[in-house]
């Protein structure tokens, strides 16, 4: 009875009385008991260690010796700057064409409507800086103080951008092809999810042996169609094509569980409806199949962004990063940074980017996810 | 509403966990042992130590030369060993079962000397480094400078520096202190294929005969793949040094170095230029290729796909052992006016430790002792050069299988990597831009230009 | 971040939804053998790598010096098995993983079920403020923090112990949005039925609470484990002592060496023996497994 009240009061009433305060106070302690085990391991070893990064990032920290210096945004300006940076208006051009076209399309309809959102303000502002960013480059004689951070960041987002929708893709398409609870459905779907629960060091084991021009199998395989034998990880035209197809080999099946558990919330009617309106397979996929997992479809973009974004494992087993730089990825270059050249400070800073450019897709995914909700 | 909420909980979050930085101090810095005034009472400590206090004392040991334990357990029998990794775990069992002390090693890790480095600064920084511990000689002063590394008199432990040669004695040192044992030197060889070169035509009364100049040389690439149809030479490019220590050996080959004697950077030379265009010449021809790496090229090589393999001295002994076809090592050839190959070594070090234990370090200089005494073992096992002088004239060194065939590297050629601080950067700077040469096709003016630049600031 | 999983997102997932549309039955029957054999080929083919690392696993190893390329063992022999315990760190790994994991596992669950009761189902000032403040952590990236830890972890003087490894992979926001979003769709009225009887909140959480949150438990502690037995940068940097390797940075510091490995059987043998925990868990606990992931769709 007293529980019921103080959760009454505690909800709108301003007006307590002395009974509802003692039971206020009851539950403040409760819920800090509750809590309290979970929240300072969070303090700990979740928020913590940004704040930490944040400031370990203003030194010239370095791993193996006692001297820390502070040298402010030293470690900043040489991840992003250079030498000779010079700054043009055709560099990148066509892409930074594309993303003033998408800025202004994005104001297209508040134009109409005559009304904007904060959200895409932002959005159009973050656009049109980043075109303008992007005309910077090395000048004559110039050169990024860092190439190694562009490279891998190029990789990272390079390997996001392919991995991610032929991950999603077929995830979809397998999903799709178990759709209808056939009988066996659930141990085909088995087989395909198996490879997730390996760990990165056996899956880069299966892989590296597999892809070997001399040992493995699939040079084997190959042959009668005479295909010659490739040194996938040796090649660095071919180096990154193997990390993501052994990636999508990992990790498709989760995205298959996904999609399947999402083609079962498809409303069975509207399959129905369209079959009555006399509508062919491909039509049914498009006007009732995809608006049915548009939030699973979502979802798993946004999820796969996540994770790639902070590919390590694969990569430094396979190639360590090689050859080159051609599979060098950030956290790889945090890693090494970190540990191979002692620079835990600089190595703070480009985690910190890593963060931040973590976050910005996570406020479009919190955004997009969020509409969804109200829908 | 509720955003504004969240931002603002957010942000005292941010201040409380600021305080909690506040209170959290630094990390950790050097032990003591690395100080210079400390280390006089603590080498005298280490000194005192008697063989009592030394029973059944276990240290631990960091290394790179690879995993083997399915091979060698329980074996102590150093003629059985037929590689790198199988030589050093052997010594390592015959010093467990036989040292005098009972001192028993215990290996902490194992990994090849490519990430080796990764995890030895992780086990140092995390406050934990292995008693003993194997380094190449440009990485001595990475760790030396940061007093990282036990510093000690080797008379003292009666280990005879005196009988390593100048090189080695000089490699173990930085700024007038001794921190290392010298293990081995190492250099850039040919290992040969002779059933193709006897194909080729490029066998002489048993023995390849080696190009004297660039011109020769790719004849030779020529014929070899007119003739066999097989690369002349196979190199670990991808993630690999082989063909960073060809460029290096044709540099030194021309007189050039890639750093001037005070330090400062001479990457933009014409000796440079002259050997990345050779080695242009090579890759353009389809005589060498860049699409391997370490593993790759030893198995195209020993798959037959290609007439000699470049690769150190210490795959002398496996290969001999293990060859399907007529083998045979020479002197990577002077193609230029100067004999030179790529050289390094590996040594010994003790890690400082936050207890200064001087029973735990004189462990394990005992052990680095006695690695030093049986670098003749290491040496005979491998390919390797032995630092001492008393091995390399001694009659079993002489009269082992093949070394005859490169003592023109041991004594003449070897030329090893300059032993300035920060060499492992200031290599990578380079290596990078000749990867650019080679993976993507920059021209080789601007990637010298560009090396030069960034080693000129990584030096300064 | 903030969607709600629906109920129905999480049911099983071999309830048929779509009625099949009405075919003559020859024609169906012949349809449905092409569809079977068309998905046990690509099911197959999907698995050749493993059937293949199998099968080198069963080799010989001298074998293997000479052909690779077979699905089926050419010179059978189990001794690549009875080796990866009797030779090297392996079985050491394993524990160490075993250890890990579970450790891992029952704290993330126990600690976020507690949390998440308390979001739920108590009523205290600052409730919202600190649960998004948790949800703020889920923007956080794992992999991207380690440093900081490191540096953390190395003042305690506390790397190579399996408190590093274990502590901070506990604190899982995640866990805690999935126990919240599971408490509060228990109704009141289970909780008021036992106050009635006396029971305090310490009772009806561990009585009532605990037992009825079962399946979601579950659910998140196979999505845990999972995590944490292939977790490989933290305990690859944490972790500099061979004795105290897991299995994931165990197996992938022995492949360091791939020009020396001669023993390739044994070296497939080991990656079979390391994945085995989580086969078994898979095999028994399939259906919570893929519950568990499309649990964790709420949000990343």
């Amino acid at each position: 009875m007293a529980t019921a009240s103080a959760r009454a009061v505690g909800g709108k009433k301003r007006v307590l009385s002395p009974s509802a305060k003692k039971a206020r106070s009851r539950n403040l302690r409760y819920g800090i008991a509750f809590i309290a085990p979970f929240i300072v391991l969070y303090l700990i070893f979740v928020l913590y260690p940004v704040v930490q990064a944040v400031q370990m990032s203003f030194y010239d920290w370095d791993l193996l010796g006692s001297t820390k210096e502070f040298i402010g945004l030293g470690n900043y300006e040489r991840m992003l700057w250079g030498v000779n940076i010079a700054w043009s208006m055709t560099h990148m051009f066509w892409v930074r064409l594309g993303l003033l076209v998408v800025a202004v399309l994005l104001l297209f309809t508040p134009v109409k409507s005559k009304s904007i959102t904060a959200w895409r303000v932002t959005g159009v502002l973050a656009l049109v800086a980043l075109a303008f960013v992007l005309g910077f480059h090395p000048g004559e004689n110039g050169f990024w103080n860092d190439p190694d951070f562009w490279v891998s960041l190029k990789n990272t987002l390079y390997f996001t951008l392919i991995s991610t929708p032929i991950i999603a893709g077929l995830g979809l398409i397998m999903a799709l092809a178990l759709q209808g609870g056939r009988r066996g459905s659930r141990l085909y779907q088995m087989a395909f999810f198996l490879p997730y629960i390996l760990p990165v060091s056996v899956v880069t084991l299966i892989w590296s042996y597999f892809l070997s021009p001399n040992q493995g199998l699939l040079a084997r395989m190959l042959e009668p169609f005479g295909v010659d034998p490739i040194s996938w990880l040796a090649n660095p035209n071919t180096a990154m094509t193997a990390i993501i197809i052994t990636t999508v080999w990992w990790t498709v099946g989760f995205n298959l569980v996904l999609f399947a558990a999402g083609l079962q919330d498809v409303d069975a009617t509207l399959y129905e409806a369209a079959s009555l309106d006399g509508a062919g397979r491909w039509r049914k996929f498009v006007s009732v199949t995809l608006p049915g997992i548009q939030h699973v479809l979502l979802l798993v973009m946004v999820m796969q962004v996540i994770a790639s974004f902070q590919v390590f494992g694969q990569v430094n087993i396979m190639t360590g990063g090689g050859p080159g730089t051609k599979t060098k990825v950030l956290i790889q270059h945090i890693y090494q940074t970190g540990f191979r050249d002692f620079e835990l400070g600089y190595a703070s800073a480009i985690s910190l980017f890593l963060f931040a450019l973590m976050l910005v897709v996570s406020v479009i995914q919190m955004k997009y996810l969020g509409k969804d909700n109200t829908k | 509403m509720r955003k504004m909420k969240a931002l603002a909980t957010t942000a005292s979050l941010a201040a409380a966990a600021m305080l909690l930085a506040a209170c959290g101090g630094g990390t950790s810095g050097a032990p003591e042992g690395g100080s210079p005034e400390g280390n006089k009472d603590l080498n005298a400590a280490i000194k005192a130590v008697t063989a009592d206090e030394l029973k059944g004392t276990t240290i631990t040991m960091s290394r790179m030369f690879g995993d083997c334990e399915e091979t060698t357990q329980g074996v102590t029998d150093t003629a059985k060993a037929t590689s790198e990794c199988e030589a050093i775990q052997i010594l390592t069992n015959k010093f467990n079962a036989e040292n005098e002390f009972g001192i028993k090693i215990e290996r902490l890790g194992g990994s090849d000397w490519n990430s080796y480095y990764d995890a030895f600064n992780a086990s140092i920084a995390g406050g934990e480094p292995a008693d003993v511990a194997n380094l190449h000689d440009y990485a001595l002063s990475d760790y030396a400078k940061r007093g990282q590394l036990l510093s000690f008199n080797p008379a003292d432990f009666g280990i005879e520096m005196s009988d390593a040669t100048a090189q080695a004695q000089k490699s173990v040192q930085y700024d007038g202190s001794t921190y290392a044992v010298p293990f081995d030197s190492h250099a850039l060889l040919w290992h040969v294929n002779t059933d193709i070169l006897e194909q080729a035509g490029y066998m002489k009364d048993g023995k390849p005969v080696s190009p004297t100049s660039p011109e020769e040389f790719l004849q030779m690439a020529k014929d070899v793949k007119e003739k066999t149809g097989k690369y002349i030479m196979s190199v670990g490019v991808a993630n690999d040094d082989m063909l960073w220590r060809t460029f290096f050996t044709f540099v030194a080959q021309q007189g050039g170095a890639l750093l001037n004697e005070d330090g400062s950077a001479n990457v933009n030379s014409a000796e440079a230029k002259k050997a990345l265009e050779f080695i242009n010449q090579l890759i353009e021809g389809e005589y060498i290729h860049t699409n391997a790496d370490y593993a790759g090229s030893i198995d195209e090589w020993k798959n037959e796909k290609s007439a000699i393999l470049a690769n150190g001295t210490w795959a002398v002994n496996e290969y001999a052992a293990t060859s399907t076809f007529g083998y045979t090592v020479v002197d990577f050839p002077t193609v230029f006016n100067q004999s030179a190959a790529w050289a390094s070594s590996h040594m010994w070090v003790m890690p400082t430790q936050k207890d200064n234990d001087p029973v735990q370090y004189r462990a394990a200089i005992e052990f680095a002792k006695y690695l030093y005494n049986n670098t003749d073992t290491w040496s005979l096992a491998t390919g390797h050069f032995s630092p001492r002088v008393s091995v390399i004239n001694s009659d079993a060194y002489l009269n082992a299988p093949l070394r005859s065939n490169y003592t023109e590297t041991a004594l003449k050629n070897i030329t090893f990597v300059p032993q300035v601080d920060n060499w492992t950067a200031i290599k990578s700077l380079i290596h990078t831009q000749l990867e650019e040469v080679w993976f993507n096709g920059k021209a080789i003016d601007a990637a010298l230009t560009e090396a030069q630049s960034r080693v000129e600031q990584q030096t300064k | 971040m903030s969607t709600v999983v629906s109920p129905s997102r999480v049911k099983t997932l071999d309830a048929p939804s779509v009625t099949l549309e009405p075919r003559r039955s020859f024609r169906r029957v012949s349809g449905t053998a092409w569809y079977h054999i068309a998905m046990v080929i690509a099911a197959l083919v999907w698995l050749i790598p493993m059937f293949w690392m199998t099968s080198l696993a069963l080799t010989d190893n001298e074998a293997l010096t000479k052909n690779t390329t077979s699905l089926i063992p050419q010179d059978f022999t189990l001794d690549n098995f009875l080796g990866v315990f009797s030779v090297g760190l392996t079985s050491q790994w394993f524990l160490n993983s075993a250890i890990v994991t579970l450790g891992t596992t029952v704290l993330t669950v126990f600690l976020c079920a507690m949390a998440g009761y308390a979001f739920a189902k108590i009523d205290f000032r600052g409730k919202t403020i600190v649960y998004a403040s948790v949800l703020a952590g889920l923007m956080i990236p794992k992999e991207a923090m380690f440093i900081p830890l490191f540096t953390m972890f190395a003042d305690w003087e506390m790397h190579n112990t399996y408190g590093a490894l274990i502590l901070p992979r506990i604190a899982a926001p995640l866990g805690v949005f999935l126990m919240t979003q599971f408490f509060s769709k228990v109704p009141d009225e289970v909780e008021e039925a036992a106050r009635l009887d006396g029971a305090g909140p310490w009772r009806v959480f561990f009585s009532i609470m605990l037992p009825l949150a079962r399946p979601s438990m579950v659910a998140l502690a196979i999505f845990t484990f999972v995590q944490t037995w292939n977790d490989y940068l933290w305990p690859l940097v944490s972790a500099t002592k061979a004795e105290m390797f897991t299995i994931t940075t165990g197996l992938a510091s022995l492949q360091g060496n791939f020009a020396q490995a001669t023993e390739l059987g044994s070296l497939m043998a080991r990656g079979l023996v390391g994945s085995l925990p989580l086969l078994i868990i898979f095999v028994l606990f399939q259906k919570h497994l893929i519950r568990g992931i499309a649990m964790t769709s709420g949000d990343k």
